[in-house]
């Protein structure tokens, strides 16, 4: 994993860009992504010269590192503390996608020593799987702005259904029926997308 | 892909939130919605929302949730417990395997140790670890590596400590290595297997076999390893959600995949699958198989297998263990090892088809099955289509598209194209097995839909004379729609035609057919009852049934017609039988091709040879052979089913030359298009082989019938009635050609079976009681020869007409049991009335008849009479066989000898040099014979 050397920004800066920034103004939208993906990289390097051999980072727990440091945005109302995670949520998969693709292009060998994707998946590659995924989240966005949030809740941070109904507002019911329309429409999506291939 | 149709669909589904899904699916048909690509979309929406989240984690949760880092290993010389670590062995998904070495002793054997990835959060996970390990380190076998004990390291790894393998390989490379062949490698399954069933039984399930699963050492033991992911066998049987991730789908069972209940039944599923990676070195599923939740599965399987494993047995015992439903898999390891144990045994398995009940035709020719096979053509055709239907859009095959596939396979009874003899498929039978597959594996066809399928394919199926399948596709529609009449009717023909009484009965007391609103499938269910009197000799009662019948179409009516021709056959009154036929026949606006009529002409030949018209028979079963030639061409296989019932017929009239020509050309046919694996190919054998009976080739008729034997078994299975003819027939030639001790177990077996399960006096079963009494006589058991005899005798009497040929031919029996017991003057009696009986019509017989006579006169001292046999013998053994012909001399020399006797010594003598110089002028080869003479 190469960590860069970063400024890291602090909260407070965090804060300002969200609450400064303009929506639909894509300069200020990509300064926000920019720090946000810093910071993930930068956790991310950190998390890592901790760990014990054998051990291993995840997204859900990068993903929680992320949102426990910048803290002080637990003061931001809740609508900006959503922004905030769709904002981190996307930075995640950008970053998850370029590691990804950093572990391609490195030498492997033939013991893959990452959870049997390809025992899953077969051998092709993962990372094209993952960028169709990401692409179909955005178009998800698209379609159902809440589908795409409740996505990302679940894949990416792996909230837990109070936690989720406690950032939307909405009953655990409401939730858990919402998941399962937004997964409903993400395999759909996919279903589609390989219909369209052939 | 159309946003704004997603959306909208979407939408759609949102307002449809609080409807079950039946509901929904109405509203979504129903809408105002005008779009389809949009009702379509929100059909496909509601469907994906049923899936199970496992479905979804699978293909998509499992994308965002990898590692993103190389672990770290390990470095030697680092400490676990009280190990050294001296090299890193390997490395696996969750865990790594080290050597290692105890410390502060002098015993210097190496340990392994696996580690395993921290566990981060989970206290729950913990305390599951410790106790599997306690678990684990109490299995006891030697064949499960040992578990020596395990712990958790102080930065939270977890490790076993076990035995360590040298020079381990696993299963696969062992056998490559050591080049093992099948008995080999399934007596390394079974060693296995009896390690896993010694797990079982202390309640635990590997969960996670695969090759490298299974290990050999340089000692040459297997062990088993990586009891890994083993888990307690739930009390309470919740789905286990927890191990999803550490699967190796290539060997997973199906409910592992589907996150369903795990029992000892998936290890079962999963050491098959070793065994057929294994025995075939290819992979028994395709490598998509959780992402399509092993829908593929069961083709995939059946083509692996049919490719690479001959027996059909072994295939039946590897399919079993491998249903994807558990609850039709071997039930625990045990039942799998066995089979396996029993097949290299050469035992019959388990898992291969029910012993069926018999249907013996010895002697019987009609074999109306045989037209059938006209139908390959258009069944091929239309199954192609089927699969390629399926194959193009396995979601959305609509029932229109279904009824429409099913009406032409329905319309396959009539050929109506014989431009359709091109391009004739070998594999009719392995398309129909796939399509009928794809079938049972399709689960998002609607139940509907699937019926019509199933039903259509087992008819498809049963038109074939592939029996047991039709049967296993008629009863699989009736799991959909148990009172569906057709499949009712269907199913009821087709089990009579295979002869499953016992299974018949259990249907036909399900139903009323009264009831039936389908009067086409009532008149079905009739004609089966009605058959079913008529064969068991009450041709009132079956003929009672006939005329209640009222024909619901055409086809029923000559259906009708056909049935109450064979009553009266039965009934001995054949000429009856001839004019129905021919009547319907005239009235019949069917073409020439069509099924039902070629085989109420091929009844047509039986009726007129039973009547004594030869020369019609032949005539018309010459005039079949014709027509096949000419409108389906040299290659077809009716062509061959017509060409063996010409060789039956003309081996009758004693025409040996060209019975043997027409057998040949049908074993040619049926050897080219379905190479050495078919019915028809068995049966143009078995003519060949009665031929050289016939001819006195004793050892070449007995290897034809064995060889016969042998393709039925394999077509059927060893025990199915088919075998069991063509075995009874070998016991028979046995026993003419002097093996009949051998012969005598075989007969006694099927007689036993038969008169159990059809009854004693079941025309089957008094067939098979006169072969075995001719053979118990044979091998010199007069008591048990006579009573049989007498027994067949009296019943055949009792219930049959006696002018019937089976009927008659007790009488043949009883009189040649009598003489050989001794009996002699009974004997006469009884045989004496058939000379006038054999003497025109049965050659043959009258041969044997007149060669008994002469025998019988001599051991009551009457010479005259015992002298105009012989000579009746040889004068009907001249015409037949001719005069050079080795039986003729054989019978000649024996008269010869009999002059001797009789002092007429000059006569005898120029006999004598008669015989001689007839061998010598023609050539003949007569060794034995020839000796005798010159003793003479």
């Amino acid at each position: 994993m190469c960590i860069s050397l970063v400024k890291y920004m602090t909260s407070g800066e965090i804060t300002t860009l969200l609450k400064n920034h303009i929506p639909g103004d894509n300069d200020s939208l990509n300064a926000v992504y920019t720090a946000l993906y810093s910071e993930i990289k930068a956790i991310a390097g950190h998390q890592l010269k901790s760990l014990n051999p054998g051990q291993t980072i995840t997204p859900t727990v990068l993903a929680n590192e992320c949102y426990l440091k910048l803290a002080g945005l637990s003061e931001l109302p809740p609508t900006d503390k959503r922004h905030f995670m769709r904002y981190l949520a996307k930075s995640m998969r950008r970053y998850l996608i370029d590691c990804l693709r950093q572990k391609h292009s490195a030498k492997r060998n033939v013991n893959r020593s990452y959870t049997g994707l390809s025992q899953f998946i077969g051998d092709d590659n993962i990372e094209f799987r993952l960028l169709d995924i990401d692409r179909l989240l955005d178009l998800i966005e698209e379609i159902d702005s809440q589908s795409a949030e409740i996505l990302h809740y679940k894949l990416i941070f792996n909230f837990t259904y109070p936690e989720i109904a406690e950032l939307m507002n909405l009953s655990e019911r409401h939730v858990i029926r919402l998941w399962q329309q937004a997964r409903a429409l993400l395999l759909t999506l996919v279903n589609e997308q390989a219909r369209d291939e052939h | 892909m159309n946003i704004e149709n997603i959306k909208r669909a979407h939408q759609l589904l949102a307002k449809l939130s609080d409807f079950s899904l039946d509901e929904a699916t109405q509203k979504i048909n129903t809408t105002t919605e005008l779009d389809p690509e949009v009702k379509q979309l929100a059909l496909d929406l509601l469907q994906n929302a049923q899936q199970s989240s496992h479905y979804f984690n699978d293909k998509i949760a499992s994308l965002f949730s990898f590692e993103s880092e190389h672990r770290n290993q390990l470095p030697i010389g680092s400490q676990i417990d009280d190990y050294t670590i001296t090299t890193l062995l390997g490395e696996g998904g969750m865990s790594q395997v080290y050597s290692a070495i105890r410390d502060h002793t002098d015993i210097q054997k190496p340990v392994a140790i696996k580690v395993f990835s921290p566990i981060s959060h989970s206290t729950e996970l913990k305390q599951r670890f410790t106790s599997e390990q306690r678990i684990l380190s109490g299995l006891s076998h030697p064949h499960i590596i040992a578990m020596q004990h395990g712990g958790i390291t102080a930065s939270g790894q977890p490790y076993f400590v076990m035995e360590l393998v040298n020079n381990a390989d696993t299963i696969i490379d062992y056998s490559k290595q050591k080049n093992l062949n099948i008995e080999q490698k399934l007596k390394l399954i079974i060693t296995a297997a009896e390690a896993i069933e010694y797990a079982h039984n202390n309640l635990i399930i590997h969960r996670d076999l695969k090759p490298n699963n299974i290990i050999i050492g340089d000692d040459g033991e297997l062990k088993l390893v990586d009891f890994g992911i083993a888990k307690l066998i739930p009390l309470n049987h919740e789905p286990d959600q927890h191990t999803m991730m550490a699967l190796t789908p290539e060997y997973a069972a199906p409910e592992q995949i589907k996150g369903e209940n795990i029992t000892v039944k998936a290890d079962v599923f999963s050491l098959a699958a070793v065994a057929v990676a294994l025995l075939t070195d290819e992979k028994p599923f395709s490598k998509d198989r959780l992402l399509n939740r092993c829908a593929h599965d069961e083709l995939h399987l059946h083509v692996v297998l049919k490719k690479n494993i001959a027996d059909s047995d072994l295939r039946n015992v590897l399919n079993k263990a491998l249903q994807q439903d558990p609850k039709r898999r071997y039930q625990n390891m045990h039942e799998f090892s066995r089979d396996l144990q029993f097949w290299l045994n050469k035992k019959p398995v388990s898992a291969s088809p029910d012993s069926y009940r018999y249907r013996i035709q010895k002697f019987c020719q009609r074999r109306p099955a045989f037209s059938a096979s006209l139908l390959v053509l258009m069944i091929t055709i239309t199954a192609g289509l089927l699969l390629f239907s399926w194959q193009y859009n396995q979601t959305k095959l609509e029932a229109r598209k279904a009824q429409a596939v099913k009406q032409f396979m329905l319309q396959a009874f009539d050929i109506t194209d014989p431009n359709f003899t091109e391009g004739i498929q070998v594999s009719a039978q392995d398309i129909l097995q796939m399509a009928a597959v794809k079938l049972d594996s399709n689960t998002q066809l609607a139940p509907g839909i699937k019926f019509e399928l199933y039903q259509s394919l087992g008819i498809a199926y049963g038109q074939l004379g592939f029996l047991p399948k039709a049967i296993n596709m008629l009863q699989q529609s009736l799991n959909i729609y148990p009172n569906n009449s057709h499949s009712l009717a269907y199913l009821c023909q087709y089990l009579f035609n295979a002869n499953q009484e016992q299974t018949l009965d259990h249907w036909l007391n399900q139903f009323d057919e009264n009831k039936f609103s389908d009067s086409a499938d009532k008149n079905r269910i009739l004609r089966i009852k009605a058959n079913r009197l008529g064969l068991a000799g009450d041709f009132n009662g079956a003929m009672a049934i006939i005329n209640s019948l009222t024909a619901s179409d055409r086809i029923d009516q000559l259906l009708n017609q056909r049935l109450k021709a064979e009553l009266y056959y039965l009934n001995g009154q054949s000429e009856k039988s001839i004019e129905i036929i021919k009547q319907a026949l005239a009235n019949a606006d069917l073409k020439a091709t069509n099924t039902l009529m070629l085989a109420m002409n091929s009844d047509l030949v039986q009726y007129y040879d039973r009547v004594g018209d030869y020369d019609t028979a032949l005539d018309l079963s010459l005039k079949l052979v014709a027509n096949h030639r000419k409108i389906l061409g040299n290659n077809h296989p009716g062509l061959g089913a017509a060409l063996n019932e010409l060789s039956i017929f003309y081996r009758l009239k004693g025409h040996f030359e060209q019975a043997k020509t027409a057998a040949a050309e049908s074993r040619a046919i049926f050897q080219n298009l379905y190479g050495d694996d078919s019915t028809g190919l068995s049966q143009a054998i078995s003519n060949l082989a009665m031929i050289d009976y016939l001819e006195g080739n004793y050892e070449a008729a007995i290897e034809k019938f064995s060889q016969a034997t042998k393709i039925l078994a394999h077509v059927y299975s060893p025990d199915h009635p088919e075998t069991l003819i063509a075995e009874a027939n070998l016991a028979t030639i046995m026993t003419a050609s002097g093996h009949a001790k051998e012969a005598n177990k075989l007969l006694m077996h099927v007689y036993q079976v038969e008169n159990k399960t059809l009854g004693p006096h079941h025309r089957s079963t008094l067939i098979t009681q006169q072969s075995l009494a001719l053979n118990l006589a044979a091998t010199g058991n007069y008591q048990q020869a006579l009573k049989h005899a007498k027994n067949n005798y009296n019943l055949f009497h009792q219930y049959f007409d006696a002018t019937m040929p089976h009927v008659i031919n007790s009488q043949f029996v009883y009189g040649r049991v009598l003489s050989m017991a001794g009996e002699n003057q009974q004997a006469l009696d009884m045989l004496l009335p058939l000379e006038p009986l054999f003497k025109n019509s049965e050659e043959l017989n009258f041969i044997k008849l007149s060669q008994f006579l002469s025998k019988i006169y001599l051991s009551l001292d009457q010479p005259s009479q015992a002298d105009e046999y012989f000579n009746k013998t040889i004068s009907a053994l001249t015409t037949v066989y001719s005069k050079q012909h080795i039986k003729t001399l054989q019978a000649r020399f024996e008269y010869a000898q009999f002059l001797k006797s009789q002092q007429r010594t000059d006569e005898a003598d120029n006999l004598v040099k008669d015989i001689v110089s007839i061998i010598d002028k023609n050539n003949v080869s007569a060794p034995t014979l020839s000796a005798q003479l010159a003793d003479f």
